[in-house]
């Protein structure tokens, strides 16, 4: 028979041990459960940007006139390669009388006369629009007006340029009295 | 049957159960590291250890490999699209132009790994303000097909795609691109606002102003590695995904 004091010490000593069973039951399962986690793995990251390129490209026409012809170059002088295009307009009079020519300038729709290749940010084109103005012996002021467009060069999917006259960035006119 | 409870209920022998679990515990780690070591005993010098590097156009931009050597990782973190830098030094792009930008993944490791990359585009407008309203769809990454790259369409958006690589990519091995090119769609271009200016002559400019014009674009590939041992608990543990490993190696989405 034990006494009151001895019982409860046993207990007591049960209780520790019963803690201790516990502990050791845990630190094992834990130390299972670190094993399974451990993967190698790695990672890396890189970013970077660029801002998208659509401002302005400035135009100017450059005309020199020798006996009754205007010799136009248009020059780019802003920072974005274009294609440029030009259109002459006279009196109802004088506009017969025209005669618009030059390699590498085309007329087409609108009756511009489109000039074949891209003009490169901060070039001229190479051949000069001539337009020929037959006075008609007239002894009146008339005016011949030049409308000069460029537009950007786009890019298709292949990554050819092509033009495209819905979007024009420059417009300048300009007249010979 | 009662001599069991009876035993159960004693915390000596549960005491003496704990121990033995324990020891045994041990004694597996203690097994499992003597053969470790005999099985590479021959070859003590090729160590376990992870490394991946991101490749741009040929050229090494971020890498993160583990060394052994002082326990320590090998990282740098570079900077994308350097190449797209004008003469004025500032990184600019065309619409519609076609762009390289050849992105592959290299093992850096001394193990195999799986790889995957994560690529997210979005835009920022010229005060550096992030701009949802302009889709990040316009931003056209030639997407590899057909080479080993598949792309997660479940996990992936407008904004991100997800990769992944679906072969072992071996130690020291590059994979193939998982794209070529980068493209502004021309369509930014299309939303435009005119000016119209009158001089004293009464000559007129129409200037056309692009809405989007000096907006910048933003790429970021975040590339992650794992290895290819128990390599479906792996991938779940560190990524998150299920996948299924056929019996050549290769990774299936669920």
């Amino acid at each position: 028979m034990l006494s009151r004091e001895e019982d409860g010490m046993k207990k007591y000593l049960n209780k520790k041990i019963l803690c201790l069973a516990g502990a050791v039951l845990l630190l094992s399962a834990s130390g299972a459960a670190g094993r399974a986690m451990a993967y190698f793995t790695t990672y890396v990251t890189a970013s970077g940007g660029a801002s998208v390129s659509l401002g302005f490209t400035h135009t100017v026409p450059q005309e020199e006139i020798v006996d009754w012809t205007k010799r136009i170059v248009v020059e780019n002088q802003g920072d974005y390669d274009c294609f440029v295009r030009l259109k002459v307009f006279a009196g109802q009079k004088y506009q017969e009388g025209l005669d618009i020519s030059g390699q590498g300038w085309t007329k087409g729709e609108g009756d511009y006369y489109y000039y074949k290749d891209v003009v490169p940010a901060g070039s001229s084109v190479s051949e000069q629009l001539l337009v020929k103005i037959d006075h008609m012996e007239s002894t009146e002021d008339f005016n011949v007006i030049v409308v000069q467009e460029c537009t950007p060069v786009l890019y298709d999917e292949n990554g050819s340029p092509y033009m495209d006259w819905n979007v024009i960035l420059d417009s300048v006119q300009d007249s010979y009295h | 049957m009662k001599k069991i409870r009876a035993l159960l209920r004693k915390p000596v022998f549960l005491l003496a159960v704990s121990a033995v679990l324990l020891a045994a515990s041990t004694l597996g780690s203690a097994q499992a590291a003597l053969t470790y070591y005999s099985e590479n005993y021959s070859a003590q010098m090729s160590v376990s250890s992870i490394g991946v590097t991101l490749v741009e156009n040929g050229e090494k931009v971020s890498w993160r490999d583990y060394e052994h050597q002082g326990g320590q990782w090998s990282e740098n973190s570079g900077k994308l699209l350097q190449h797209l830098s004008g003469r004025d030094g500032k990184e600019t792009v065309v619409p519609g132009k076609k762009y390289q930008e050849k992105l592959t993944v290299q093992n850096s490791g001394d193990i195999d790994a799986y790889v995957r990359v994560i690529l997210y585009r979005d835009w920022q407008n010229p005060q550096g303000v992030r701009d949802t309203a302009l889709s990040p769809g316009l931003i056209d990454l030639g997407l590899s097909k057909g080479n080993g790259w598949i792309v997660d369409e479940k996990a992936s958006t407008v904004e991100r795609t997800v990769l992944y690589y679906q072969n072992v990519l071996p130690a020291g091995e590059e994979s193939p691109s998982l794209c070529d090119t980068l493209k502004i769609h021309s369509d930014i271009a299309k939303k435009a606002a005119e000016t119209v200016v009158e001089d004293e002559n009464g000559y007129r400019t129409i200037t056309t102003r692009y809405v989007y014009d000096g907006y910048r674009f933003q790429l970021t590939a975040e590339v992650d590695a794992v290895q290819t041992h128990n390599a479906r608990e792996a991938i779940k543990s560190a990524w998150g995904v299920d996948v299924d490993v056929a019996a050549d190696d290769t990774l299936r989405l669920q």
